[in-house]
């Protein structure tokens, strides 16, 4: 792919990459890895490949082989050659299509994966026949939370306040975590915290009453008292969602947070066979 | 010692093991850290040192799937913790780096601490420092503890620092390793940023500009 125009902010990503924590190297990765894997999974890339995250206004680019294309994530009415094309759909390009977007409708960061088509020559943009629909994991419902270690910092009314209110994203939010727009919430104590490990999820509490929460461009280690923690599942959701949207929590326990990532995990496994299965069978019968 | 294990989200465990910063209690933090590297708990993603604690992320579908969760790798670490001892510590090498102390908040430092310039030198750089742990940015190292004497609150806001700067914040000392906004009050910089592991010990030269 050749790059026409830059983006505001186009990056590869893959999985998060563990295993340098102790040197200060967070595992980074993929804000929304649900979207990632499925718009791998819908190409036949692997797990551990990347793909093309972007944020509104997204960038311009050009195709220089003919590849296989899958648009997951964010609706930015994805268009080849200015015309529009279906999202969480393979579809299948020609050398010198031109992948854009047009207006952004939903979402906050559109993934795009790519595999090369080494024994085809495609010579026009062909969607093909299959598509997977990701609705059951961006719901509107809130987004779930566990206690932290300091949530008793807080006063029972400011507890009350972070489970009943909506809150405001601001717009200096980036992909270390989004600030949280709400009243200041109240301290009981303010006593100060030695540095220790944060993960993706953390909200944590500002001296000032304010909340972050930490996504996949974190710290490996924060300061500040550690109200909550965003549930693994509950991730993609929460990063599909951006300045202008309005975030409710709620708690729930551990044992929901495993078996709701075991959910999704079951699912996107599910979803690698049958799109390994479709695109073997479709080779097949187009040799 | 009894060491408190706490849930960090639904995939990661914190072994705390006190709450004051000192030597004695960051060497139990790394022995386990070298524990948990050698005979790594299943699902084990990273092992995060910190000042009194050791944070094990974990892979949430493999402990889910066939640990009970977070809930049986907190009875794991237990038994871990309760039988003897075997890993390697490796010993902390000692890095020597040169500073030039002459950092933008140098003159601050010596007037907040009422003392002069060449005294906050001499005493930043008289004592041997403990590298506690990495973080903040990649390869940046928290170490201490800094002489009371030069103790400095942090500065209200971050400003920009380059690489390289040698900072002071509380009783800690540290080497930005890039360039990055910043809350520490600088004092110097050097050239020399070696790549520092927990448990090393740093020394810092004072050299003429």
């Amino acid at each position: 792919m050749k790059l026409i125009k830059k983006g505001l902010l186009d990056t590869w990503q893959s999985l998060p990459m563990y295993g340098l924590q102790h040197e200060g190297i967070p595992p980074g990765g993929a804000m929304d890895i649900f979207s990632l894997q499925i718009a791998n999974a819908l190409v036949g890339n692997d797990v551990y490949d990347k793909a093309l995250e972007m944020h509104f206004p997204a960038g311009v680019y050009q195709f220089e082989k003919s590849t296989l294309l899958a648009v997951c994530g964010a609706d930015f009415t994805a268009c080849l050659d200015n015309v529009s094309i279906p999202m969480n759909q393979p579809i299948k390009v020609p050398p010198g299509a031109i992948l854009s977007f047009a207006k952004p409708a939903s979402g906050q960061r559109v993934y795009v994966a790519t595999r090369p088509l080494l024994d085809e020559q495609v010579s026009r943009v062909k969607i093909l026949p299959w598509s997977m629909n990701p609705e059951n994991v961006f719901t509107d419902e809130p987004i779930r939370i566990l206690c932290g270690r300091e949530w008793d910092q807080i006063k029972a009314c400011s507890q009350q306040l972070v489970l009943s209110k909506s809150f405001g994203i601001s717009p200096t939010s980036n992909r270390m975590g989004y600030q949280l727009v709400q009243e200041p919430l109240k301290m009981v104590s303010t006593s100060s915290m030695l540095s220790s490990a944060v993960t993706a999820g953390t909200i944590q509490l500002l001296p000032s009453g304010q909340l972050v929460v930490l996504l996949a461009g974190h710290q490996t280690t924060g300061g500040y008292p550690r109200l909550a923690h965003v549930i693994s599942a509950d991730l993609p959701r929460l990063a599909q969602k951006g300045h202008g949207d309005s975030l409710r929590f709620t708690l729930t326990d551990p044992t929901t947070a495993e078996y709701e990532w075991i959910f999704i995990q079951n699912y996107l496994q599910q979803v690698r066979n049958v799109c390994a299965l479709k695109l073997s069978q479709h080779r097949f019968d187009h040799r | 010692m009894n060491p408190q294990i706490y849930e960090l989200g639904d995939s990661a465990l914190t072994i705390e093991f006190g709450n004051e910063i000192s030597g004695n209690l960051h060497q139990e933090v790394m022995k386990r850290f070298y524990q948990f590297q050698s005979v790594p708990l299943p699902g084990t993603l990273d092992l995060i040192p910190a000042y009194t604690s050791l944070t094990i992320v974990f892979d949430l579908g493999v402990v889910a799937s066939r640990f009970q969760g977070l809930k049986g790798m907190k009875n794991l670490i237990e038994e871990k913790l309760a039988e003897p001892f075997s890993a390697v510590i490796p010993e902390g090498r000692l890095h020597e780096i040169p500073c030039l102390y002459e950092g933008p908040d140098l003159a601050f430092v010596a007037s907040n601490c009422g003392l002069s310039e060449a005294d906050v030198i001499r005493i930043h750089s008289e004592k041997e420092y403990h590298v506690f742990f990495l973080g903040f940015l990649p390869g940046f190292a928290y170490m201490g503890t800094t002489d009371e004497r030069i103790t400095v609150a942090r500065k209200e806001k971050p400003v920009k620092i380059q690489a390289g700067d040698i900072g002071l914040a509380g009783n800690q000392t540290g080497i930005y390793p890039s360039a990055s906004p910043g809350g520490w009050q600088i004092i110097g910089r050097t050239n020399t940023i070696p790549h520092f592991r927990a448990g090393d010990r740093v020394r810092f030269i004072p050299v003429p500009a």
